[in-house]
């Protein structure tokens, strides 16, 4: 089973190199924690294995399909949540989900009841007026629901407050648990990130500088995980 | 008969440079030799434990197997894991194990300090009777 292959993929916009000749496969369920600094290309990459860029070149293929010609049978195996949602504003949470949700087939109800409780989520309220935190539950809910084979988050704690976090965590754990699924997970917050992820891929400049089991590479730096990004980045800059 | 108190004595820190992995296969290791973690015990189940601390089921996973390879624990098709039984020797060999992983840090600061071993054992012996009083 092949979740994602990323072939020596590199993307310009204009003159300015966003991905450089990276690689990337995942080939078993796994949580891959996604690290960077500012601009690094986490956001672009994880674009990229959905489709929505494309290589400028090299090969992306997700769930053994070109992203170029991704389609219904792929796309409704693919979840994400953007760090900047796209969410229709003018919808009420409520009815965004079940807008959504229309799109799936494979569409938990159960679990989109049990996410609404836990996370707070308030159904009547307006989906542009709400806190960017719980915008980003609401992406959060919308991207799992369907119990993607791949799952995509892009900086979903960010805005969280550290119960929501936890809470988070949790469901991801499940989520994981539970199904065939490989999850990307690009964050910041190193100290959520290393509770789940098992393996880390580091983007410095639009380059992996690092892409090894969390386990190995703790063993090789003794440290934890903020202290290890300091020291990768840092040495590659 | 798992108890609701094993995941209270297992506390992890996923922030330390230790894999989370290695903390949990030490710490349980700990419980077994010390008696705390009785042999027949049933374990949590991965999924239960990987919820109870907040880390990836694979990693609690990956503990259960080392501990499975270590011999301390056994695995039964369909049922929880349970604590072996050891023999006399088998757990006094482990504290030991233990005890030597505890007091290497112990024997190279009596070295940098240029304390003797005569000197250094009899502190031992001190502190062993202190703290049976």
């Amino acid at each position: 089973m092949s979740y994602v292959e990323i072939e020596n993929v590199t993307k310009k916009f204009g003159g300015k190199v966003a991905l450089d000749s990276v690689s990337l496969r995942i080939t078993t369920p796994s949580i891959v924690g996604l690290m960077g600094k500012n601009g690094s290309g986490k956001s672009t990459l994880l674009r990229h294995i959905c489709g929505l860029q494309l290589p400028t070149s090299g090969v992306c293929r997700t769930l053994g399909t070109d992203t170029a010609v991704l389609d219904s049978p792929e796309l409704s195996r693919i979840g994400i949540a953007h760090q900047h949602d796209s969410l229709i504003g003018w919808m009420s949470g409520g009815r965004l989900i079940s807008y959504v949700s229309g799109f799936y087939a494979t569409w938990d109800t159960a679990l989109e009841e049990r996410l609404v409780k836990l996370l707070e989520i308030n159904r009547d309220a307006g989906v542009a007026t709400s806190s960017p935190g719980n915008r980003q539950k609401l992406s959060l809910l919308l991207a799992v629901c369907h119990h993607p084979t791949v799952l995509l988050l892009d900086e979903p704690l960010s805005d969280l407050d550290p119960i929501a976090r936890r809470d988070v965590i949790d469901v991801l754990i499940e989520e994981f648990q539970g199904h065939d699924v490989a999850i990307v997970i690009s964050s910041h917050l190193l100290h959520d990130l290393e509770r789940i992820a098992e393996r880390i891929v580091c983007l410095d400049a639009g380059r992996v500088v690092a892409d090894a089991s969390l386990d190995e590479l703790k063993e090789q730096y003794g440290s934890n995980l903020d202290t290890m990004f300091r020291r990768i980045v840092g040495a590659s800059a | 008969m798992s108890r609701e108190i094993l995941p209270a004595n297992l506390v992890v820190d996923p922030n330390s440079g230790v894999p989370v992995f290695r903390q949990i296969v030490d710490q349980l290791r700990f419980h077994v030799a010390s008696g705390l973690l009785e042999p027949g015990e049933e374990l949590p189940s991965t999924r239960a434990l990987s919820q109870e601390l907040g880390v990836n089921p694979m990693t609690v996973s990956k503990a259960f197997v080392l501990l499975e390879q270590e011999r301390l624990v056994e695995r039964r098709p369909g049922l929880p894991l349970v604590v072996r039984r050891l023999g006399h020797d088998a757990v006094e060999r482990e504290r030991l194990d233990l005890l030597r992983t505890t007091l290497e840090p112990a024997v190279l600061a009596a070295r940098q300090l240029g304390v003797s071993a005569t000197r250094a054992a009899a502190l031992l012996r001190q502190m062993l009777s202190e703290a049976n009083e």
